[in-house]
């Protein structure tokens, strides 16, 4: 009885430990991310402008009313043209790669992953500015790269229909290496065997490729494409620092909204215009469509979490 | 395992660091109240922002030594905030009331600060109303009054006028002397200022058109003889016949002749660096012209006018004004007073190339020692003052109508009234609060 | 032999494919260490001359001078520290709750913190904002860190790095009688130190990039960080180029020599979060 009693005691001290360990993140995480998101969901059912100095119980309406924003349209479209395009640009390119660093019979392996890396530890908001120049019609060397092959030379930035596929590149090269190296530790897993014995039975490079390779590649695809499509939602520094500046160029999200991302949209209501319920709204919106969005590519991983 | 001790060490180091750092921000920690509490015991801080600009920055801070001198127990804490994020910046700022004790704003928001009460008129004790309309240029200050109060005093005065690279006017074949008077003619030279090599692409510009403000406004104040804006009416002209006239003017020089391109050297310095032959911009220009390059020979002119009209220019300034919130608002004012002063604005001319507000220094012919400098004089007496309701976000309406004509090639009209119809919906939203 | 053939013909392609994405990935580094040494009027020539042919230091000692270059380069190391030791502590000791503990909620709890992962930090910004403006901490270093003091990301990471570490090896001590805070330190810790680096060095490299955040909530010098400061070159009227490009090069530099002299956690920590997840 006395050992039982004892033994309670004991569990319910570990309880308790293991509780004060766990306190410290989850008071941050009640602060930082809980009551702000309770907060958030809050001012978007208010017109709440601290310019107009307004705040005014509306309920659903700046939900309702974002649906008829031409602006909100733009953004989502952008974004989505963003998404769809850079995702699997980078899925693509860095499955390639890492296809290809793992050969073995290849050298400067090292040297090459160091280099795909670079791009990866590279300050964006340095780069953004290094690209915006590298992508100047007249003078840039992108175009007298185009101009040596005799293609034609678009305006890049300076253009509706050019400033965001220029971003685009930027964006796809910003991430490459983060994904093929994902890409390798997840080839590392694939047990050599496995290839030994396909080859033994006379399969070709494509077939066990489709075969193996990419079949036991899934969950690492699945992975890293959520996380990217995750990226893809919230970019901003790309978009922002290439497009704005100056009388020069312009606004965050020009020319004409071309590359109003849906942050930047978000960022130009809440702390440009400060129509912060409005804002709020159009976060909120974003929160459900990366939840959903991750939710369906979850759906395609057959690994659970463990915890 | 080794390097991951040495990571152990960086950390370690950088806590340390940091510890000690954040320590002693939150001694400094600037937010308005510890300023002012320490104020009272020691010294009294005055923070002043400005958006930065190269040679402005430095004028200001020596300004700031010269007047700690003769005040002592003084402080002036002077922040450049890149032009970029400066209207963001002071926004935000504003309306969590962190924003400094003095800050500049454009002339053309002023009316909207004072209305949402974010300014605090200047008191008796530093000039009287009269006194300041004596001592001013009338149109540089005139977006600063309310029920006969002043909430500011000018600074970064500034026309429009017309820049022409003598080398490359001469090779048009023109004489510097005799700059374009009219419209038709300017747009004539300026078709033959413009080189396009074999492949189409554009070699040298006719007009560097970067500063795209100066060009669109300019256009229309002239054609509409100064009344853009129409406070009584709640709207906007340059959607009347005549407002029509001045963007088809644009849409004559950027889409018909293309005597500039937004896709030619994109954000550089076209004019300074000797690939425009015009350039509508500030006389501030001088100043960089001088740093960036110095050997360039270039003759200053009036604005062309359009046909049937006077040669006029537009006239912008910013104003220094004190925050509502100013802890030490008299000795806010005593700053502002200082830095509109006559010594300061001297500094301001000779070192940064800005034009002076006060009458009186508009006679002092040393000031005006060659042609160019006479005709920027000349400028400021015949400007009309720019009214718009608002600076960033007006631009951004009137950008896009631009934008609209020159790169998305739209019918003139619809972008225009498009634009008016926003622009005007902005001004009914501005003043019906 | 035919094999042999085909051999180099494919080699031949795949270092092809390396060497042009190897270009793409170099070229603005390049480009820009390039122009950080040049004056503006050799940056703005057609075709460009990659190595400086008027050499110049100008621009870099323009930087420091004009704006304070080397404050922003303290504050980006001081916030950066803050944030990196505030995720690892939080996020090690809340995994090792998890992992080995038992406790009601725990699940629940669990599941709440790794939900907000999908959470984007634009929805928190507002209210975060107000936040920091309630509690005065605007324009502080305090204000600049505290939303990044956890990281969701880290505390499910540890988790499942704690659920590696043998059970026995922790109760050998317990009834050795060290203390709860003692196993842990000298314990537990030290069996996770690649992952700990690896988390250290991703907080590190995204805290020390982070824009959006520093631009809204700092008002002056004094805590400006490197990104939010390199906005200083792009001007009113036109760019500033050549100090730019002098400003972006001393912001990389420092975060390139520490990833060439620790590339090998670096690549490792990706491994490491990659297979975890």
């Amino acid at each position: 009885m006395i050992k039982a009693g004892k033994k309670l005691s004991q569990e319910r001290r570990l309880a308790l430990i293991g509780f004060l360990f766990v306190l410290p993140a989850v008071i941050l995480f009640i602060v930082l991310v809980f009551i702000p998101l309770l907060q958030a969901f809050y001012m978007s059912l208010f017109d709440w402008s601290t310019i107009r100095e307004v705040k005014k119980f509306i309920g659903l309406k700046n939900y309702i009313d974002m649906f008829h924003d031409p602006k909100f349209i733009k953004s989502v479209k952008v974004t989505i043209t963003w998404t769809i395009i850079v995702v699997p640009s980078i899925i693509f390119f860095s499955l390639l790669l890492a296809l290809i660093l793992n050969l073995k019979s290849l050298r400067f392996k090292g040297l090459f992953r160091t280099i795909y890396f670079i791009p990866v530890v590279t300050n964006m908001v340095a780069a953004a500015f290094v690209w915006r120049w590298l992508f100047e019609p007249t003078n840039g060397v992108i175009n007298y790269f185009l101009s040596l092959l005799h293609l034609p030379q678009p305006g890049w930035l300076a253009d509706p229909k050019w400033a965001l596929p220029a971003m685009m590149i930027v964006g796809v090269w910003k991430q490459i290496g983060f994904a093929m190296v994902i890409f390798l530790a997840g080839l590392q897993t694939i047990p050599r065997d496995m290839f030994e014995a396909a080859y033994l039975d006379g399969a070709s490079g494509v077939t066990m490729l489709r075969k193996i390779t990419l079949p036991l590649l899934n969950p690492t695809i699945v992975f890293t494409s959520v996380m990217l499509v995750i990226n893809a939602f919230r970019v901003f520094t790309i978009p922002y620092v290439m497009s704005a500046g100056g009388f020069t160029y312009g606004e965050p999200g020009g020319p004409l909204d071309s590359t109003r991302v849906f942050v930047i949209h978000i960022y130009d209501y809440g702390f440009r215009q400060f129509e912060l319920g409005y804002a709020s709204a159009n976060a909120f919106f974003l929160l459900l469509v990366i939840m959903v969005a991750t939710i369906i590519q979850f759906k395609t991983l057959e690994r659970p979490f463990e915890y | 395992m080794v390097k991951f001790r040495k990571f152990l060490v960086v950390i370690a180091v950088l806590s340390l660091l940091s510890s000690m750092v954040v320590g002693c921000s939150s001694k400094t920690s600037s937010t308005a109240e510890k300023t002012a509490e320490k104020a009272t015991k020691e010294e009294v801080v005055i923070r002043h922002w400005q958006h930065h600009h190269e040679a402005r920055t430095p004028v200001v801070k020596e300004l700031a030594q010269e007047f700690e001198k003769t005040h002592p127990g003084v402080k002036i804490e002077f922040e450049a905030i890149p032009y970029d994020s400066y209207f963001d910046k002071l926004t935000t700022a504003l309306s969590s009331k962190t924003a400094a004790d003095v800050f500049q704003i454009s002339a053309l928001q002023a009316q909207e600060m004072i209305k949402g009460g974010y300014l605090q008129p200047m008191p008796e004790t530093i000039m009287s109303p009269s006194q300041l309309r004596s001592e001013f240029l009338e149109w540089t200050i005139s977006q600063a009054e309310k029920d006969g109060k002043y909430y500011g005093l000018p600074t970064d005065v500034q026309t429009i006028v017309l820049f022409i690279n003598d080398e490359l006017y001469k090779k048009a074949g023109f004489d510097p002397q005799n700059p374009p008077k009219d419209w038709n003619e300017f747009l004539i030279q300026a078709k033959k200022g413009t080189i396009v090599d074999a492949q189409g692409k554009m070699q040298q510009a006719g007009l560097d058109t970067r500063y795209k403000w100066a060009v669109y406004t300019l256009f229309i104040y002239q054609m509409l003889d100064g009344n853009v804006v129409d406070l009584v009416n709640k709207k906007v002209n340059y959607d009347s016949p005549q407002g029509l006239e001045a963007w088809n003017f644009i849409k004559k020089l950027m889409v018909d002749e293309k005597v500039d391109s937004p896709e030619f050297m994109t954000g550089q310095f076209k004019f300074e660096l000797g690939k425009a032959m015009f350039y509508l911009n500030h006389p501030v220009t001088v100043g960089r012209i001088k740093k960036m390059a110095p050997d360039l020979k270039y003759t200053i002119a009036l604005p062309p006018a359009p046909p049937g009209h006077k040669q006029t220019t537009i006239g912008h300034n910013w104003l220094y004004v004190v925050n509502k919130d100013s802890k030490n608002s008299e000795m806010a004012w005593e700053w502002v007073k200082f830095l509109a002063s006559k010594e300061a604005q001297l500094k301001f001319i000779k070192e940064a190339g800005d034009l002076p507000s006060m009458k009186a220094l508009l006679s002092d012919d040393s000031l005006f020692p060659d042609e160019n400098a006479k005709v920027i004089r000349k400028s400021l007496e015949i400007a009309y003052p720019t009214q718009e309701l608002g600076e960033k976000d007006v631009n951004q309406i009137r950008d896009e109508i631009w934008t609209k004509i020159i790169l998305q090639k739209a019918s003139v009209e619809d972008a225009v009234k498009e634009g008016a119809a926003v622009e005007n919906a902005l001004i009914q939203k501005k003043l019906s609060k | 032999m035919e094999m042999k053939r085909t051999n180099i013909f494919v080699l031949f392609l795949l270092y092809g494919i390396l060497i042009i994405g190897a270009v793409w990935m170099l070229l603005p580094l390049a480009w820009m260490t390039s122009a950080a040494f040049k004056p503006m009027s050799e940056i703005i020539q057609v075709p460009p001359t990659w190595i400086p042919k008027h050499f110049t230091l100008d621009n870099i000692k323009e930087v420091f001078k004009q704006v304070p270059f080397a404050r922003y380069f303290l504050n980006s190391i001081v916030t950066t520290g803050v944030i990196v030791l505030s995720v690892l502590l939080t996020s090690t000791m809340a995994g090792y709750g998890f992992a080995k503990f038992n406790f009601k909620g725990k699940r629940i709890l669990f599941l709440l913190i790794l939900s907000s992962l999908m959470i984007p930090f634009q929805v928190r910004m507002i209210p975060l904002y107000q936040i920091a403006q309630h509690l005065k901490i605007v324009d502080t270093y305090l204000g600049v860190v505290f939303p990044w003091l956890f990281d969701a990301m880290g505390v499910f990471l540890m988790n499942q790095f704690m659920l590696t570490i043998p059970n026995e090896l922790i109760e050998a001590a317990r009834i050795d009688g060290a203390s709860e805070g003692r196993i842990f330190f000298t314990i537990v810790i030290p069996q996770l130190k690649p992952a700990i680096s690896a988390l250290a060095i991703f907080t590190f490299s995204w805290s020390w990039e982070e824009f959006l955040w520093p631009l809204i909530v700092t008002n002056s010098d004094r805590v400006r960080t490197l990104p939010v400061g390199l906005q200083y070159f792009s001007e009113q009227y036109g760019i500033n180029i050549h100090w730019q490009m002098a400003g972006a090069f001393v912001a990389i530099l420092p975060v390139l020599i520490v990833f060439f002299i620790m590339q090998k956690q670096f690549v490792e920590g990706i491994t490491l979060t990659g297979l975890k997840g």
